[in-house]
């Protein structure tokens, strides 16, 4: 386990960095220059003297690495500069908008785990029945859907036909139920279909055939052996789908109009203000890898004895 | 294998989507009653007739060529997508499976790094540097899908190349470029065939959710997640302008996935089983 752990860990800081310094150079390489914007915003009709000036004192003239490490030293202390578009600091827009993203998350976290992992359940019991078909229909289906029309449909029927909801976000939980379903339904799509696959496969094994010989119950065998067994994929795959929930919110939060992280990034990029949007880019990208060490060694932890290709 | 495709009534029905689909990009401007960019601020909202079989949206543009001429931005941008990723794919994936450990080790980190960020967020990066168009479109999705690509096609050849037939290859004297070439493309092909009419719907939902964002198109652009954008301000008096848009992407998308499902089942059938 721990030569595992350090094996892991090492991966975890080299992508970490390579993350960053990705994000970093989308700043430079972005065609806006922020210098030339603060300096035209500052003093009307600004000089290439003055922009120079401006430059020199946001420290834009140093060498890459040392802007690097600056850029990097101030998302640790929660500096992350002004945003090139509204020149506020892009702290106080986070703050803004990162509840909304955390509770949509959040919430759509609860769907997928309280409809996939029974509904998973029951299809591998009674392979083959009519609710297994139905059930194949119906994720395909999911996968396929554009999440954005989805949201669509369901405010057509839920808040023009059937007044039960608002089609602007009413404040509160109830505001978040239509969008954190939208946002969840092709992830629980996706889930049935890999927890299906994966406890039917646990279930061809011999240990099951075992405590088939011990009388144990069918159910009983589901729930206590296999279903501890067939796991890691799903965990694997929910820390993954965690990062990129907060990006594809964007489609959602457009859908019913909420303002997240996934909206502001559009925005900004719309404003091509490459300073706040590397700033979502990093902080995006790295809950993603977070999550992602978090899922691989969950799964390790609950299942010690799998020895996986996790390509570490 | 032809013959096993067309017993499979999934296949079958995937197959059919993507003809009709196909069908109606190729052959747009015969089928189209109207131009689909022709604005007519008079008849705006037309109910459906004779003149416009779908009715008009809110500037007076003949919904059914608009969604005929949609057809060409999803397939015009997926499939050439798809083409690179392709190249792309088999070309990493195979260098990384037979080259050493170290050279392999450095392709799963930078594929790692890549997998890190969520396609959007590769979209907006990319256009927001290179700035709209329906090339930068296609850049991003590749710059988003090519580490899945590779990681995927280095699986199945890492798979491949422990087998008996390789072993027996290399002692017969064959070079590395050989047995990629001769021996390890043709069997993992099947496989990467699965994995591209899966990733060609993938792309699809990128299009049209890059365009439901303004991200990439310019304004007015016959493409089904823009056209879906546009309609959102007719949600309470004209919700059809939204549903046949969607249903469009839907179709596209489902006729891959189902059509590359069925390829699965019919290449490995006891999995999925």
């Amino acid at each position: 386990m721990s030569a595992y752990l350090r094996k892991r860990l090492l991966s975890f800081f080299i992508v970490l960095a390579g993350v960053s310094i990705l994000s970093f150079l989308l700043i430079t390489f972005s065609n806006t220059d922020p210098a030339e914007v603060i300096a035209r915003r500052n003093y009307s009709g600004a000089t290439e003297e003055m922009i120079e000036q401006v430059r020199i004192e946001m420290g834009l003239d140093k060498p890459m690495a040392k802007r690097y490490f600056d850029w990097l030293g101030g998302l640790f202390s929660g500096d992350m500069g002004i945003s090139l578009y509204s020149f506020r600091p892009i702290r106080e827009d986070f703050a803004a908008y990162f509840p909304t993203t955390l509770a949509l998350t959040g919430l759509s976290l609860i769907w997928i785990v309280v409809i996939s992992l029974p509904v998973g359940l029951l299809c591998a019991r009674f392979k083959d029945g009519i609710f297994d078909h139905l059930t194949r229909g119906f994720t395909l289906l999911g996968i396929c859907l554009p999440t954005f029309w989805l949201g669509f449909l369901l405010l057509i029927a839920f808040a023009v036909r059937l007044p039960i909801f608002s089609v602007v976000p009413a404040p509160g939980l109830k505001g978040l139920l239509l969008p954190s379903f939208t946002l969840a339904v092709p992830v629980i799509c996706a889930f049935i279909r890999l927890f299906r696959s994966s406890l039917l496969g646990e279930l061809n094994r011999d240990y099951v055939v075992y405590a088939r010989a011990r009388g144990l119950s069918p159910r009983r065998i589901l729930l206590h052996h296999v279903m501890r067994n067939a796991l890691p994929p799903i965990i694997i795959l929910f820390c993954q789908y965690l990062g990129y929930m907060i990006a594809g919110g964007a489609v959602v939060e457009k859908v019913f109009s909420l303002s997240g992280i996934g909206s502001y990034l559009i925005s900004s990029v719309l404003a091509a203000d490459s300073n706040a949007v590397a700033t979502c880019i990093v902080i995006i990208a790295s809950v993603f890898v977070i999550s992602n060490l978090v899922g691989d060694i969950a799964s390790r932890l609950l299942c010690p004895w799998m020895v996986r290709e996790t390509n570490v | 294998m032809f013959k096993k495709v067309l017993c499979n009534p999934q296949a079958v029905i995937g197959l059919v989507l993507i003809a009709v689909v196909l069908a109606a990009a190729v052959m747009a401007p015969m089928l189209a009653p109207h131009d689909p960019e022709a604005v007519d601020v008079t008849r705006k909202f037309a109910e459906p007739g004779k003149e416009y079989p779908l009715g008009t949206d809110q500037l007076g543009r003949c919904e059914l060529s608009r969604l005929l001429y949609g057809a060409r931005y999803s397939i015009g941008m997926s499939l050439p997508t798809l083409l690179v990723l392709s190249v792309i794919g088999l070309v990493l994936g195979c260098l990384s499976a037979c080259s050493g450990k170290a050279v392999d080790r450095i392709f799963i980190t930078v594929c790692d790094i890549f997998i890190s960020f969520p396609s959007l967020i590769i979209a907006a990066a990319v256009i927001g540097v290179l700035g709209n168009g329906m090339q930068n479109i296609v850049i991003a999705i590749i710059i988003s899908m090519w580490a899945w690509f590779t990681r995927m096609i280095r699986s199945y050849a890492v798979a491949e190349m422990g087998r008996d037939y390789i072993l027996a290859a290399r002692i017969s004297g064959c070079s590395t470029f050989q047995i990629i070439v001769r021996h390890l493309i043709p069997n993992i092909m099947s496989q990467f065939l699965v994995y591209v009419s899966t990733g060609v719907a993938s792309a699809i939902l990128m299009v049209s959710g890059f365009s439901f964002l303004n991200l990439g198109l310019s304004a007015g652009a016959a493409e089904w997640g823009a056209m879906l954008n546009e309609a959102r301000s007719s949600l309470y008096s004209h919700p059809e302008l939204l549903i046949y848009p969607g249903a469009c992407i839907l179709i596209t998308s489902a006729g891959f996935n189902l059509f590359g499902e069925a390829l699965r089942d019919i290449i490995e059938p006891e999995e999925g089983q």
